[in-house]
């Protein structure tokens, strides 16, 4: 069979099971699977099936992941992150939209020290959202901007996402966690400017707070996130001082935030019950079973495509159109764009990156400013309904307070916020490169 | 001459574009013309086709049709295929690597035990240029050693850094580069066309003019089974014709590309520093074969792993 | 009696075996089950906790000693495998693996009972062939008593035989549900249901 329709067979198939319901994971492994049957039988299905799985469940290069899920979970039972939000929140508080602003910003500073947009989301809508409803909110408005900042994470390092890319395409992770901070400081810019014109033109989303802080009330709040800035000093700092290797930081930084949760909690004399401790390594333990099995699933998916020659024939067809490379950098975004209204992130990265990163670096794109664009799009693919993981994230963490239309209204200024973001990127690539390349020389 | 129509995938652990890999894309390219186009060999490259790790198992249960992945790799399957290219300061030249791995899979029945047991058998195998380190700063004598640290690898290696009073850090492959720039390691550990290729002579700038010594390293394995039974006897006379022809072209591309990339990074400031105690190194450090030999008969194999060793001394050339 | 889709006999055939044989095994097979999920969940969160450990102590040791742990990278990541493995039976009994219920509310309830019965079909299928490539892997390991690449050379069977317990308890834990869906009936156990949808509706139809 031709190449081409096995590929297009098994994505179908793919997104008809995931349509039924049926776990993602398991929808691709099981079309991975009939896929490798089909095309080299029992011996390639089984023989890929017994190395596979451990393989990439015991590489170095992934221990990363689980730490900084690790490292986030005791980082939002300790209430740092809490501490952060009130923070913002009496400097800003009073001005219009001014805790959508807060929200924006504290998402930022919280993607300093979490690498998952979802645990960014959550933690978020766990915070913010109640107390943007108890003053008014739009409710829609304020579950996008949780929803859309949370995508921070992905951006500003450390960020799973990035690490993934890196380790699928052999680039430096650390040229691409620098090359994600200009641009994810610059998305963080234009959700304020958006905020502040969507407040403008529609004050009733955003009523101003009666309630007034000192500057006392201010300065005191401000002494209380010294924990947050210590984790994000140990790990940023760790991490540019060269004591370590960015795969440890992950390690690093989840014992400090426990230490730091420690310290906090003797200071304050509110120490997590040992079941909260539990509970929260207990969710780390289970967020990274259901990533791995997803990423297992996915990378089984890329085998097939391989060894059926799709990723040879797209990669060939996209080389023979012989149109400019530009024309070529759409349509992958294009493509980036509607697979992201369908698949997970962590998939759509390793099932596609393995195929498209030939084209485009061939086409004389650079691989670090591609790395970027495609976090930019997963990043727009976890906002995008039906299947986005943010989306997911707020609607699970909002307990029934947030409807998932209300959610995809809220959440649309700010996908055109990161599709002009998008089109930044693409027109001025210095924008990315430039903190890299100061690096590098 | 009539070939069968036959579609063979090759797993590869690495990428396209080095020294070698460039030999085995011509080789499958040869296979390919000289059999008017009816024995098409696909190459998956840099682990595409199944990691380094899966590739031993790959190829033994026939799920791929060849595989190329070093033996080092594979220290508990073929610990006597492994040790020429595992062990340290053994081989003068690439020629004297490649005659010894060759001579040991054709003349002693060890090592084709070893292979037979694990269902697989080696086309040609490829060396490895010298091994040199490149510091972020010069390395003139056995005090310079001291508490460097040095990325390491595998199971032998640290016996080397240890003898030397270095440091060995496990560094994954898309961190040298930065490690070596933020000073989490002082060298790396490659030949000069690697080091080209990662592109880390930007960062350190240091070369040391003493050798570890070339290895022998990855063959194209294929399954034993298969090609010793099933194999039509003119696609066998085929592909061994080939593979006689790419094991000399490896030999010459090494050659050349170890001139041409230490070009590149003196063109792009390294300096080449001189060591100024090479006989005292060598005296310092294990002799590895003996050490293995140990090892060896340890685990009850010393009687194998004698055979290699003998026939090692005779035919190499340390 | 023949095998058929639950839910369509729920309530009787849960009735007539009530205290009967049937129950009894479902029940010592459904305690048994949970607590191993349990045990290795619980498990997999100290592994987590150990591996950041060990990697803040390679950490510092580099930094303070001047030399890192020994094959503290390579241990790490053979953990990493069986902390996954070990977490896979309990997520699935809570429901945690990622699925897309955007359609399910309206699926017609034949198609339900399908999708249901489907998923834990497929799930079935892939940690069946998990546990078996696993199985394989532990063995051949353990034959030839193989050893980690690295300084600390420390036994690397034990870690997949662990690896394959872990991928075992999941298959189980999906079979018990699929045993339950097919002769209970049996919503709870059921993957795939949408939380968020009226969970009552099934019942009623049925
Ligand atoms: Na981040
Ligand atoms: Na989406």
């Amino acid at each position: 069979m031709d190449p081409l329709y096995i590929g297009l067979i098994a994505i179908g198939t793919m997104l008809l099971l995931i349509a039924l319901s049926i776990p993602v994971a398991f929808s691709i492994f099981i079309v991975a699977i009939v896929g490798l049957w089909y095309l080299g039988g029992m011996p390639l299905m089984l023989g890929t099936i017994e190395g596979l799985p451990y393989q990439f469940a015991s590489q170095y290069g992934f221990v990363v992941i689980p730490m900084f899920i690790l490292m986030g979970a005791f980082a939002e039972i300790s209430g740092i992150t809490k501490d952060f939000y009130t923070f913002f929140y009496r400097v800003l508080g009073r001005v219009r939209g001014g805790l959508l602003m807060v929200t924006t910003l504290s998402s930022a500073g919280f993607a300093a020290i979490s690498g998952s947009t979802m645990v960014n989301a959550v933690v978020f809508t766990r915070i913010a959202l109640p107390q943007m409803m108890a003053f008014g909110y739009n409710k829609a408005i304020a579950a996008g901007c949780i929803a859309a900042a949370g995508t921070f994470a992905a951006l500003i390092p450390p960020s799973i996402m990035m690490v993934v890319y890196a380790l699928l395409t052999g680039q430096s992770i650390g040229t691409l966690l620098v090359a994600g901070i200009v641009p994810g400081l610059l998305t963080a810019g234009a959700y304020l400017i958006a905020i502040w014109v969507m407040v403008t033109i529609r004050p009733s989303i955003a009523p101003v707070p009666t309630e007034r802080f000192s500057l006392q009330d201010k300065l005191r709040s401000f002494y209380s996130i010294w924990p947050f800035v210590l984790l994000a000093v140990i790990v940023i700092g760790g991490i540019y001082s060269g004591a370590m290797f960015p795969s440890s930081a992950g390690a690093v930084g989840a014992v400090g935030a426990f230490l730091i949760m420690l310290m906090r909690g003797w200071l304050r004399k509110d120490m997590p019950s040992m079941g909260k401790i539990g509970g929260a390594m207990q969710s780390a333990a289970m967020t990274t079973a259901v990533l791995f099995l997803v990423i297992i699933a996915g990378l089984m998916l890329s085998r097939l495509f391989v060894y059926s020659g799709f990723v040879d024939e797209i990669v060939w067809y996209i080389e023979g159109l012989g149109v400019s490379p530009l024309t070529v950098m759409l349509v992958i975004m294009l493509m980036y764009i509607i697979l992201g209204c369908f698949m997970d992130t962590i998939s759509m990265v390793v099932v596609t990156v393995p195929f498209v990163f030939p084209v485009v670096t061939s086409l004389g794109f650079d691989p670090i400013w591609f790395g970027v664009i495609v976090i930019k799009l997963v990043e727009i693919g976890v906002l995008t309904p039906p299947i986005g993981l943010n989306l997911f994230a707020v609607l699970s963490a909002s307990d029934g307070r947030v409807q998932p239309t209300d959610l995809f209204k809220g959440v649309a200024p700010f996908l055109v916020v990161e599709v002009i973001i998008l089109g930044l990127l693409l027109a001025f690539p210095a924008i990315v490169m430039w903190l890299p390349d100061l690096m590098r020389s | 001459e009539e070939y069968p129509r036959m579609n063979l995938r090759v797993a590869h652990s690495f990428p396209a574009g080095w020294a070698q890999t460039d030999v085995d894309q011509w080789w499958a390219d040869q296979i390919r013309e000289r059999s008017g186009g009816r024995i098409r060999v696909t190459m998956m490259w840099a682990g595409a086709g199944g990691e380094p790790m899966e590739i031993l198992r790959l190829v033994r249960s026939g799920a791929v049709d060849m595989g190329a992945v070093p033996p080092s790799y594979f220290p508990n399957e073929l610990p006597l295929t492994s040790a020429p290219n595992a062990l340290p300061l053994t081989f003068e030249s690439n020629e004297a690597a490649s005659r010894v791995i060759e001579g040991l899979v054709q003349d002693v029945p060890a090592i084709r035990d070893e292979l037979r047991q694990n269902n697989i058998w080696p086309l040609f195998f490829h060396t490895l240029n010298t091994y040199q380190p490149l510091c972020t700063k010069p390395v003139r004598n056995l005090d310079d050693w001291q508490g460097l640290r040095v990325r390491t690898f595998g199971a032998w290696q640290p016996y080397l850094w240890d003898s030397l009073g270095a440091v060995g850090v496990n560094v994954m492959t898309a961190e040298k580069y930065e490690g070596l720039q933020r000073g989490r390691i002082d060298c790396g550990f490659f030949s000069t066309d690697l080091y080209a290729q990662t592109r880390l002579y930007e960062v350190a700038k240091y070369l040391s003019d003493f050798g570890f010594g070339p290895q022998p390293t990855w063959p194209i394995w294929v399954n034993y089974e298969r090609w010793h039974n099933d194999m039509p006897e003119n696609v066998k006379a085929l592909i061994m014709e080939v593979s006689d022809e790419a094991r000399e072209r490896s030999l010459q591309a090494l050659a050349d590309v170890q001139e041409s990339s230490l070009q590149r990074m003196l063109d792009a400031g390294v300096e080449v520093v001189e060591f100024e105690q090479p006989d005292e190194l060598r005296a310092r450090a294990p002799d590895f074969r003996a050490l293995w030999l140990e090892n060896m008969q340890r685990e009850g194999r010393g009687e194998a792993a004698q055979q290699v060793l003998d026939y090692w001394m005779e035919h190499g050339d340390i | 009696m023949g095998l058929r889709v639950g839910p369509a006999l729920a309530g009787p055939t849960h009735q007539s075996d009530k205290g009967g044989l049937m129950t009894f095994v479902f029940q010592l097979m459904d305690t048994g089950i949970k607590r191993l999920a349990r045990l290795f969940m619980i498990l997999a969160s100290v592994l987590l906790a150990i591996m950041a450990l060990i990697g803040t102590a390679d950490v510092l040791s580099l930094n303070l000693l001047g030399r890192p742990v020994p094959s503290a990278t390579e241990l790490s990541a053979a953990m990493l495998s069986i902390t996954v493995m070990m977490g896979m039976s309990y997520t699935q009994r809570q429901r945690a693996h990622i699925s897309v219920n955007l359609f399910w509310r309206f699926f017609p309830h034949p198609l339900r009972v399908f999708a249901e019965g489907l998923a834990l079909f497929i799930g079935l299928c892939v940690f069946a062939l998990i546990t078996w490539g696993a199985w394989e892997l532990a063995q051949h390991s353990l034959n030839i008593r193989e050893r980690a690449v690295a300084s600390v050379r420390f036994p690397l069977w034990p870690i997949k035989l662990v690896f394959w317990m872990g991928a075992l308890v999941c298959a189980l834990e999906i079979l018990r549900e699929l045993v339950r869906f097919l002769f209970c009936g049996d919503r709870a156990a059921v993957a795939g249901a949408d939380p968020v949808a009226d969970t009552g509706s099934l019942e009623q139809k049925g």
